[in-house]
């Protein structure tokens, strides 16, 4: 009875303790693996079950100041194959010719990437096709093609602007112009994103985690106007062509803003087929307008003669008996066309472009102080668009301590090198009453969180006073309307102001070339300037005077102010005695 | 001492105390029959709600998965429709180019006024006074596009 009752105790008291150790084995085994070893456990699962996939940022847009996009990025999609599982599939042959019909490439093709790596998982069978062709492709059902949604740089507006915007490779990676030097704000982040996967790598529906979210790139706003971007462009190629020159540029400024509206080089890049230029101009990648300095010739003189009139030194009535070949300490400085002794005021000199008349008015003023001037123009530093590679062009050896020749050849614009925007630059100057505002193509860069960069830009300077700037504007007016040229460029209606270059060109070995860079300055309308064109030509053979920028100028100038609605205002420009 | 023995040492089980009176037999007959009938009828409601409520449940349960199939569909379309969009807002961007627009004008023999000409309310004309020329095809074609000659 004792030992039953006992053994009855026993039983249950045995069993509840069995219990309590496979609990607390259980208990071990789940902290254990929960808690103890979980990071490990967890990190070898993810290895074998889950895949990370980096998720492109989309590179961001180009706009020009209205914003039409002149670049920007479009889906195009990859389609991939595993040889592997094709092999086992069979009918690779077959499927291949299928494949190659949608895609509309040659079936041999599609054959030689699948048998090329037999075991491998991963062969390329198509990059950057369309929707409509990967549509075509899905519709085989072919369960071994996998399909990529990637991206394509496009520039809608082709060759407009190419030589600003740039260009990409086919990697993606910029690599010239506006594309390159401005990536911290057009280049998106990558984003991570992780999902679990089957044994044969298909992705399970449903467990995307996004581990970092893809930040898509800033926009870039441009101050360039697309249709007069155009439009210059088009103007340029054709007369340029038609000149037969080697190559050309237009700058558009806008006037007490600095904003550039065009900026043209003739030839030019389509950055949608770049290896058609690349193959045969290289030069033609980038923008010369920027970062291919000349020796700007008659150009300059406006400069010089501002320069004088706000030191004193000088007024639009002042004369000079200009002879034709000037020789005075160990210089000898003639003009184009062989002539008797003129007696030219200032604004004669201009109207004439005497190279001997301004270097005996370029004499009244100090070297240093003249070195000033040009320094305080803009010449010799980079503008404030620091554009890439951008040339600062050169004040000539040893400036402002210049050699008697470079001395007065820097009054007319020889022994000097300045680049078509910083000669726009200083013309727009002059037409801003003085006042230098610092030169600009960018507009603003938009975050994707929608942040807006300008970019940083000093206050405008003072070079010349006021009542300079309108007397040299005045003189412009003058070469207009009574320079041999004044019949190719008259905007009925409008005031107009110009200035001729036709400067010699050095050969690159120590002499002048025979062909001219020929240029033609201008602002309008001059009673309120309002827009600076400078046009420029290299050596144009069968027209070698600046005639061959003349319509250039008037075309590009009269669709400005048209598209701006600047109304003529119908006055007559001031008539100022060019001899005395 | 003696309180040892106040207290009854060994109590044997008692018999037990007389039967009591057996209960009154059960009288078959006195229960009203009317109890059955609400039991049936009560039971039957019961399983015809249950009833009612599996096949609502079956109905909107088949409901809820074509929805969720019609859903599926709708959205595989939206996406569908938001790539096309894509790809047409591309085709209209090339083709708004203006290589392209300037050369359709002149096909269709348009002219740029290359100087601007304005007209007052007074029914002056500032600017330029002149005949548009003939359109010139030739003079749009020098800015290439690779896009437009696909």
């Amino acid at each position: 009875m004792r030992r039953t009752r006992r053994a009855a105790r026993l039983r249950p008291a045995i069993v509840l303790l069995l219990v309590v150790a496979m609990t607390a084995l259980f208990l071990t085994r789940l902290v254990d693996v929960q808690v103890v070893h979980a990071g490990t456990l967890r990190a070898e699962s993810k290895d074998r079950r889950s895949q990370q996939v980096d998720v492109a940022g989309t590179r961001g847009d180009i706009l020009d100041a209205s914003g039409v996009k002149l670049a920007t990025t479009v889906p195009r999609y990859t389609v991939t194959a595993s040889p592997r599982l094709a092999a086992a599939g069979g009918a690779v042959r077959a499927a291949a010719a299928r494949i190659a019909g949608a895609l509309g490439t040659k079936p041999a093709t599609v054959l030689g990437e699948l048998s090329a790596h037999p075991a491998s998982d991963y062969a390329l069978v198509a990059k950057s096709v369309t929707l409509a062709t990967l549509t075509r492709v899905k519709a085989l059902d072919i369960p071994w093609l996998y399909f990529q949604e990637t991206g394509k740089r496009l520039y809608p507006s082709g060759a407009v602007a190419g030589n600003l915007v740039g260009f990409v490779g086919a990697d993606g990676r910029p690599q010239a112009g506006l594309e390159y030097s401005d990536q911290s704000c057009l280049a998106g982040t990558d984003g991570v994103t992780e999902y679990e996967s089957a044994l044969d790598g298909t992705a399970i529906p449903g467990t995307a985690v996004v581990e970092k979210a893809a930040k898509p790139g800033g926009t870039l706003r441009l101050t360039i106007d697309r249709d007069l971007q155009w439009y210059a462009q088009q103007v340029l190629a054709a007369r340029a062509k038609q000149t037969g020159a080697k190559w050309g540029s237009v700058v558009v400024e806008e006037v007490g803003t600095g904003k550039l509206l065009a900026v043209a080089d003739w030839p030019t890049v389509d950055p949608n087929d770049v290896n058609a230029t690349a193959a045969t101009d290289t030069a033609a990648l980038g923008s010369r307008a920027f970062t291919a300095p000349f020796e700007p010739g008659s150009t300059m003189k406006s400069v010089t003669a501002a320069a004088l009139i706000d030191a004193g030194l000088a007024t639009p009535g002042t004369g000079v008996v200009a002879p034709y070949r000037l020789i005075t300490g160990g210089a000898n400085v003639n003009d184009s066309e062989y002539h008797g002794d003129e007696r030219l005021t200032m604004t004669g000199v201009l109207v004439q472009s005497s190279n001997t008349g301004m270097s005996l008015l370029g004499s009244r003023m100090a070297d240093a102080m003249r070195y000033g001037y040009l320094q305080r123009f803009g010449f010799g530093t980079q503008t404030a668009v620091r554009f890439g590679a951008e040339a600062s062009g050169d004040l000539g050896v040893d400036a402002p301590h210049w050699d008697p020749q470079s001395r007065l050849a820097t009054m007319f614009g020889q022994g000097l090198t300045a680049t078509p925007v910083q000669m726009a630059s200083a013309y727009a100057t002059i037409a801003n009453g003085g006042v230098k505002e610092p030169v600009r193509l960018v507009e603003s860069c938009t975050a994707a969180d929608g942040t807006v960069t300008t970019p940083a830009a000093p206050a405008g300077t003072r070079v010349i006073g006021a009542a300079a700037a309108r007397s040299t504007v005045a003189m412009l007016e003058n070469v207009a309307t009574k320079g041999w040229l004044a019949a190719d460029v008259r905007i009925p209606g409008y005031r107009v102001g110009i200035k001729t270059g036709t400067a010699q060109e050095s050969d690159g070995n120590g002499a002048y070339a025979k062909g001219f860079l020929v240029s033609m300055a201008g602002v309008a309308p001059a009673d309120h300037p309002k827009y600076v064109v400078y046009v420029d030509l290299d050596a144009p053979s069968k027209m070698n005077t600046s005639q061959a920028t003349a319509p250039v100028f008037r075309q590009v100038m009269a669709r400005v102010l048209q598209q701006h609605d600047v109304v003529p205002s119908g006055s007559k420009s001031p008539d100022l005695p060019t001899e005395w | 001492m003696s309180s040892a023995f106040a207290i009854d040492p060994v109590r044997r089980p008692t018999a037990p105390l007389a039967p009591e009176r057996p209960a009154p037999a059960a009288d078959p007959v006195a229960v009203p029959r009317r109890a059955i009938r609400p039991r049936v009828l009560g039971a039957s409601l019961i399983v015809a709600g249950v009833g009612c409520v599996l096949a609502t449940q079956l109905v909107l349960s088949i409901g809820t998965a074509d929805g969720a199939f019609r859903l599926q569909a709708l959205q595989d379309r939206s996406v569908e429709l938001a790539r096309e969009q894509v790809v047409r807002t591309e085709q209209l961007q090339t083709l708004a180019a203006p290589q392209h627009l300037a050369a359709r004008a002149a096909a269709l023999g348009m002219v740029p006024q290359d100087v601007p000409a304005y007209l007052t309310r007074s029914g002056t004309v500032l600017g330029a006074q002149s005949v548009a020329g003939v359109a010139d095809t030739a003079s749009t074609g020098d800015v290439p596009d690779a896009l437009l000659s696909h």
